[in-house]
């Protein structure tokens, strides 16, 4: 008998209710009847004869196996001898394998509907979104689902609605070109809220250039000073403040919380503009006598009587010198070094910080009231050790 | 010119040579998975059985419908004369390939 010859067996008539539908599934594929039949025949004697041998379950186990991995021989065999109805068939089910993948992607990849939009990261709320760039920015909103979950792929669309003009993209680039508040409406399908976009353009930041704090003191405002394109102050600020090593100080606020004694910058980001801050935390200790050699920031309370001096020892090495008066009003007091020791700039009246080397031992430093005033003056003096080289 | 079969047809071919009327398609399965110790899907036969009754050297015949079988019938192959002549083809090209070859790399015959 030849493959292509049809079986003497009327398939149509012998599928009634009791073919299993792997069975029915197996002969849609459009396989020659005679191979099908062969093939389907094979696979329910075999699984009989399990059945008998290790069990019901066992056998059908077997049977979906070998019936999954007989469909790839069924559709072969429909495109090489089902003619043009197997083939149709064969086709229309590889489509139909093909699709299942396809359709489970695109429901994975399907967005639920978004319920409500969330400004990412630039502030927003009832004081909006403050913008000091004078470049273009990118708003960054996110759709939110019901239940919370960001929508990665939903389109956030940006339209200028009122207030300040202001260039807005549909994708929210924006560009603040002056000072001013600018209304602008975000949509995503059926959700849409409206921003308060302020616009505060900063041409130059300023910031303090170094801040002396005592360990365990309390938290020092940083001083900064933003400076608009028309010249004017900008008090309307956002953006950030980095510390760079968080164990000597730390972020309270818009001030900084002295922790422990060394030397660390603080960065300041807004807009476009960026300063750095050097930060030295010092340990308190009751003068410069016996200050060991781990001790490298270190601050003692100065306080001289008229006609009194202080005398100190310096440590050896490269050190600065800074004299911090209790209040602005306070004279400085005369400072002067001897021993194997130069400082510059020189010591003269009014210099209260210098730059030290200390070559050998002996060296010290003798703080002695000016005489300008009857009374005591008050203030602390500070010393910080390079590292050695 | 000799027929080009490959492997796994000549083992079906060598098969349904040994088994003679026994030859349908759960029967070379077996056998050739207990020769070979590879798990043979019951397609994967069936397609190779087909191909080799296309190139001519097998032809089938359908047995009565088996109950065991839910009515159907097997279809069992037999060796054409190309077949038999493609075995011996098959035969004297593996001994022309060997030959030269040391004892200690030849198969060992039973």
């Amino acid at each position: 008998m030849s493959a292509r010859r049809l079986p003497n067996l009327d398939m149509t008539r012998r599928w009634g209710g009791d073919v299993p539908i792997a069975e029915r599934v197996l002969h849609s594929l459009g396989a020659h009847p005679s191979f099908a039949e062969a093939l389907l025949g094979d696979l329910a004697e075999e699984r009989a004869r399990r059945s008998k041998e290790v069990g019901s379950v066992s056998a059908e186990l077997w049977y979906i196996r070998e019936a999954l991995r007989a469909v790839p021989h069924l559709l072969l065999n429909a495109l090489r001898h089902g003619g043009a109805p197997g083939r149709a068939r064969a086709m229309v089910a590889l489509m139909a394998v093909a699709a299942v993948p396809a359709l489970a992607t695109l429901a994975l990849l399907r967005d639920p509907p978004p319920a409500r939009l969330v400004v990412d990261g630039q502030g927003g709320g009832e004081e909006g979104i403050v913008l000091n760039s004078r470049h273009p920015i990118q708003l960054a909103m996110r759709a939110l689902d019901e239940e919370g979950r960001t929508l990665p792929r939903a389109q956030v669309n940006y339209q200028w609605v009122g207030g300040m003009e202001l260039p807005v993209t549909s994708s929210g680039i924006v560009t603040c070109t002056g000072r001013g508040d600018a209304e602008v409406r975000a949509s995503v399908g059926a959700v849409q809220t409206t921003l308060l976009i302020r616009c505060r353009p900063v041409k130059a930041l300023y910031t303090d250039s170094w801040l002396q704090l005592v360990a365990g003191e309390s938290v020092q405002r940083l001083g900064l000073w933003a400076i608009g394109p028309d010249s004017s102050a900008v008090t309307l600020l956002a953006g950030d403040i980095h510390v760079g090593d968080t164990a000597i100080a730390a972020l309270s606020g818009r001030g900084i919380r002295p922790r422990a004694p060394g030397h660390t910058v603080i960065i300041t980001r807004i807009g476009d503009a960026e300063t750095i801050t050097g930060v030295s935390v010092y340990e308190l200790v009751p003068s410069f006598e016996g200050l060991r050699t781990d001790q490298r920031f270190v601050i003692a309370p100065v306080r001289v009587a008229r006609g009194e001096t202080i005398r100190w020892p310096l440590p050896s090495g490269q050190f600065w010198l800074v004299y911090r008066r209790a209040s602005e009003t306070e004279p400085i007091p005369r400072l002067s070094v001897q021993g194997p020791v130069m400082c510059m700039p020189d010591f003269a009246p009014n210099v209260d910080f210098v730059d030290c080397l200390v070559r050998g031992a002996g060296a010290s430093i003798t703080i002695t009231h000016p005489g300008s005033t009857s009374s005591a003056i008050a203030g602390r003096l500070a010393l910080g050790r390079q590292e050695d080289r | 010119m000799a027929t080009s079969i490959g492997t796994l047809e000549l083992s079906a071919l060598l098969t349904v040579a040994r088994l003679g009327d026994e030859a349908y398609g759960l029967a070379v399965r077996h056998d050739l998975s207990e020769r070979t110790g590879r798990d043979y899907s019951v397609g994967a036969i069936y397609t190779t059985l087909q191909r080799l009754e296309d190139k001519g050297l097998l032809t089938s015949r359908a047995s009565e419908p088996l109950p065991v079988r839910g009515g159907r019938s097997r279809r069992h192959f037999r060796l054409t004369g190309a077949g038999a002549r493609a075995i011996r083809d098959a035969e004297r090209h593996a001994k022309s390939m060997w030959a030269g070859v040391g004892t200690s790399m030849r198969p060992r015959t039973a």
